[in-house]
């Protein structure tokens, strides 16, 4: 590889040297062409040495001449005319008896009465002009394209000796380069898409086709035949329902088992079973299962899917290795197939999950858990020890969601050991289930210094307070400067003890106490 | 041989009905959104007219609505996902209907259902 690079490099620099590669046009002062060459020649006087002469192509041409026109006529091929010292004048002279744009004629230098080419003249005068005996006028063109100059008949010739010329300009290169490049890309990119989309319409084509074929033999199939029949189908009675060239091709697959979940969703009664029986004996279980070994999460989940709606319970050790995946949509859908499919399993295995549950999560698992609950021990207490916070919160959660009282004791043998972030949920828990808990919680709770843990024992204290709560609720009162506190405070002390309440209001003038009175008494706004 | 209207989108809940129909003998017609199930209530003369509520361009109780004027002796079902929104299937009895059948059903039931009300 680093032979070819080299070579590479080699070959460019050779296209460079060899095509004479002028970097920098403004540095030149000498004449490169035969446009230069003519118009230099042509504001001149006489240059020493340099004589001009027309040659016409054909005799009889000079018939128009006037008799003070000198012409050698020694050559029948072509006339010559006579000597000229200066450009200017054979232009003078060549104009009395020709148009101007004619081509039957053309210049012949000679130097010292040599006949010469233009190259010649050019590397004279360029010579001349190096030694200083003539100087360039800022007129003469130097751009180093050459042109075919139709009034000086003078033939177009390269300066460039070899075929390598477009390389020589470095800019015009890479801009080619460049255009050529965003072109071949843009095509790409443009058949990519064609193809893309080709493939695509022909796949939609392809599931409408199959949609047709499947619908009227799974109908039949349910209809005519017993959950027992379909579980013992042989080979040649499944074909004769789905043919065995269509079952091989993977997107027939897939279609049929979005049927076949689908309908499952919409059936119920021994349709679903003859369905998972169908789903069973077309041997789809198995591609399930081998989409749990998948790289690619969207398939896992697929699999899940397919795994929670068919009842797949032989996959329950395959979808437990998933539930701590780090992939949030694959662990979400294997603790919902895991809890859904597993007899036996509970919540202990979300106890050991280390990823934060969110919302979303919790509330998905609780619409499955709450249906659970009532058909086996769940062991919702397992969540209380686990080391991720998120889970702890989830299961005190649970036991107010659920109502499970019977729960309520281990939460407060933990109370004192928790964040205060558990407290708050504890306590949350405590106020809407209604048990009275031991109001050294709520008071120790109303003495700390977080004001979310004081305003939750306060909203506690109101509901299942006594006499020492609310001995510390009139303590901290006047120390609390929050108004949404204060209110709080005042609202749990009402419920508590409304005739100390009612004495307090009346012997107190503040404001703000009177303001948030008038809120607690009024029917619309109390519970705001 | 009695003639029974399907109006239902899902192509698959559909063909299952309609084959579990034929089976027993009916005449069935299926049109997948509310336009054409008025045009078919009009044109095809159904003895029995079953609708999902939930379809394109004219959702079931405009179906029920437009059955109720200008064929008010057919009998109507009501096959919906929505069977636990109390203010449709109210709505739904109130305008007369025979039956509601909330999904998910068995095919089997609704046959029955159907046979009961024709019979």
């Amino acid at each position: 590889m680093e032979d070819f690079q080299a070579k590479i490099i080699i070959l460019f620099i050779l296209l460079m040297h060899s095509s004479q590669v002028c970097f920098s046009q403004d540095s030149i002062r000498s004449l490169t062409d035969s446009s230069s060459v003519m118009i230099f020649l042509a504001e001149q006087e006489e240059v020493p040495g340099l004589a001009y002469r027309l040659v016409f192509t054909s005799p009889d041409q000079i018939k128009n001449f006037g008799a003070d026109s000198i012409i050698d006529l020694t050559n029948n091929e072509f006339a010559i005319s006579r000597r000229f010292d200066r450009l200017k004048d054979v232009f003078a002279w060549k104009n009395n008896f020709t148009p101007q744009d004619s081509i039957d004629s053309e210049i012949q230098f000679t130097l010292y009465e040599q006949p010469v080419n233009w190259q010649k003249t050019r590397d004279f005068l360029n010579d001349a002009l190096a030694k200083g005996e003539i100087s360039i006028s800022s007129q003469v063109i130097e751009n180093g394209s050459d042109l075919i100059s139709m009034a000086h008949h003078v033939p177009f010739q390269s300066s460039k000796k070899n075929g390598f010329g477009f390389f020589s300009d470095l800019k015009i290169f890479m801009i080619t380069a460049i255009i050529v490049l965003f072109v071949v890309i843009t095509i790409s990119m443009m058949l990519f898409m064609i193809i893309f989309k080709s493939n695509k319409n022909k796949k939609e084509r392809l599931r409408l086709e199959y949609d047709e074929k499947i619908v009227g033999p799974l109908s039949e199939i349910l209809f005519d035949r017993s959950r027992e029949e379909i579980k013992s189908l042989s080979s040649e009675d499944l074909h004769s329902y789905f043919p065995a060239e269509l079952l091989i091709k993977p997107l027939f697959k897939e279609v049929l088992i979005e049927r076949v979940l689908s309908l499952n969703k919409t059936m119920k009664g021994d349709f679903k079973q003859k369905l998972k029986a169908l789903f069973k004996r077309l041997e789809f279980d198995k591609l399930s299962k081998e989409s749990l070994s998948s790289l690619k999460w969207d398939r896992v989940v697929a699999g899940l899917v397919q795994i929670n709606e068919m009842d797949l319970t032989e996959a329950e050790t395959e979808v437990k290795k998933l539930v701590n995946s780090s992939n949030f949509q694959i662990r979400s859908q294997a603790v919902a197939t895991l809890l859904n499919i597993s007899k036996s399993v509970d919540l202990s295995f979300l106890r050991d999950q280390t990823f934060p549950l969110s919302r979303w999560q919790q509330m998905n698992y609780l619409r499955i858990i709450r249906y659970l609950q009532s058909q086996k021990d769940l062991h919702l207490e397992s969540l209380f020890e686990s080391e991720n916070q998120s889970i702890r919160l989830f299961g005190y959660k649970l036991v107010r969601i659920l109502g499970r009282v019977d729960l309520v004791q281990l939460m407060v043998d933990k109370f004192d050991k928790v964040s205060e972030t558990e407290k708050i949920e504890m306590l949350y828990t405590f106020e809407v289930i209604g048990v009275p808990v031991d109001s050294k919680l709520i008071t120790d709770s109303l003495r700390s210094d977080n004001e979310k843990l004081i305003r939750r024992s306060a909203l506690a204290a109101g509901q299942i307070g006594d006499e020492s709560t609310e001995v510390a609720l009139w303590e901290i009162l006047p120390n609390t400067t929050s108004f949404q506190l204060r209110k709080t405070i005042l609202k749990s002390l009402k419920s508590l003890n409304p005739t100390k309440y009612n004495s307090f209001i009346k012997v107190n003038s503040l404001t703000d106490l009177q303001e948030i009175n008038s809120h607690l008494l009024d029917p619309l706004l109390q519970d705001v | 041989m009695k003639k029974i209207l399907i109006i239902e989108d899902d192509l698959l809940i559909s063909s299952l009905v309609q084959f579990r129909l034929k089976k027993d003998g009916y005449e069935t017609i299926l049109v997948k959104d509310g336009n054409a199930g008025i045009l078919a209530i009009d044109q095809e003369d159904p003895d029995l007219i079953i609708t999902d509520v939930m379809i394109p361009f004219k959702n079931g109780i405009e179906i029920i609505h437009h059955a109720r004027k200008t064929k008010p002796n057919v009998p109507i079902i009501v096959l919906s996902s929505l069977g636990e929104e109390e203010d449709i299937v109210l709505e739904a009895f109130n305008l007369g209907v025979a039956d509601f059948v909330p999904k998910p059903f068995n095919p089997n039931e609704l046959a029955i259902r159907i046979k009961r009300i024709l019979k």
